[in-house]
């Protein structure tokens, strides 16, 4: 059962410390999101967005699904650091286990999107689709910040 | 000229072994950058600018504070960040510090990062950016000689797909005046640190 949520239910969050741009949070179900923000992107050829996410149910759930509206694909990057390389690998199922919390981070794993139809600037929004096994779909618009906010 | 260039070489070679042992040019204190025990030595190889033109990475970051950093323009994530926070870091610190800082870029994925490509987005966070281009045989033998280990192509599903991601390392090497890096930056350093830490490298840098 899919059920379609959208950016009506959800807030801004302000982190700490007046400098700090703003991220979003979004409750749905059994899924709280936290912290999501995307970059703006450099070109039309991929952007990142990230956010915290925590099954706050008994039961395992799975983002099986991303997409945006302004991106021709999405896709869960894993970054994997050694030796000081960093290696990417997509993560076609990312599992969120019964009170537990995965968080997307630059650096680490990431939503990338590719072949853009716009660049959102920062001070916008970046609409980002997760389709959830358990919880179902929700858009999140998702503020952008610059690369080096 | 490239007479001359290796003359100058020798002479700073010479300069070098003259002062004591100690690396008598590095002694800055209070970096945010971690400090490696031993200092990698600044490789000396030669890739193609954007322009066209050879880069002698050795000569031409000569006597400069030289980041040097590996990536490619499709990275959505660590390489915007590094470059953006050193565009903004030098950005802050003027025309005085800019001079001296060389920051060189060195694509990881040739095919898709063609001349053209690398120059319009370098010049996104900053057109003096240097960007340089080889052979990915070329780069992964300059990568192992820093001991970064190689740029790993994730598998194209099809031969059209283009939209595959590339590894390469996330570390900025800072080279100094004395042709060695002694201090690496792994992503996640903020731009507060870069202006810090550039401010003082910039100090080893003698007015040009």
């Amino acid at each position: 059962m899919i059920r379609g949520l959208f950016a009506g239910l959800l807030f801004f969050g302000w982190s700490c410390g007046k400098a700090a741009p703003p991220t979003l949070k979004a409750e749905f179900g059994n899924i709280r999101i936290t912290g999501g923000f995307a970059y703006s992107p450099i070109t039309q050829e991929s952007g990142a967005a990230y956010f915290t996410i925590r099954n706050t149910s008994d039961k395992p759930d799975t983002l099986v699904s991303v997409q945006s509206s302004i991106a021709k694909s999405a896709m869960i990057h894993g970054t994997m650091q050694s030796e000081g390389a960093a290696g990417m690998a997509r993560i076609e199922r990312l599992p969120i286990p019964p009170g537990e919390e995965v968080t997307l981070k630059p650096g680490g794993t990431h939503l990338m999107l590719e072949q853009l139809s716009r660049l959102p600037k920062p001070g916008e929004r970046m609409p980002v689709t997760l389709v959830f096994s358990r919880a179902g779909t929700v858009t999140l618009e998702l503020p952008v910040r610059a690369y080096n906010q | 000229m490239t007479t001359a260039r290796a003359l100058r070489s020798v002479v700073l070679v010479l300069a070098l072994i003259g002062c004591d042992r100690k690396p008598a040019a590095f002694n800055p204190s209070g970096l945010a950058g971690p400090t490696l025990g031993q200092a990698i030595p600044k490789p000396d190889f030669t890739l193609t600018a954007t322009d066209g033109s050879p880069f002698n990475f050795r000569q031409q970051t000569e006597g400069k504070i030289t980041l040097l950093f590996f990536g490619y323009t499709h990275c959505p994530d660590v390489c915007p960040v590094h470059l953006a926070n050193i565009a903004a870091a030098l950005q802050t610190l003027g025309p005085e510090v800019q001079r001296k800082v060389e920051v060189v870029f060195v694509t990881t994925d040739p095919d898709r990062d063609t001349p053209e490509v690398i120059r319009a987005w370098l010049n996104k966070f900053d057109p003096g950016f240097v960007g340089l281009r080889g052979s990915l045989a070329e780069v992964n033998a300059i990568q192992r000689g820093l001991k970064l280990g190689e740029a790993s192509r994730e598998p194209q599903l099809t031969p059209a797909d283009t939209g595959y991601s590339v590894g390469h390392a996330a570390l900025v090497l800072a080279f100094t005046p004395d042709d060695s890096a002694h201090v690496v930056y792994p992503f996640g350093v903020r731009q507060a640190d870069w202006a810090k830490d550039l401010e003082l490298l910039a100090k080893m840098v003698g007015p040009a």
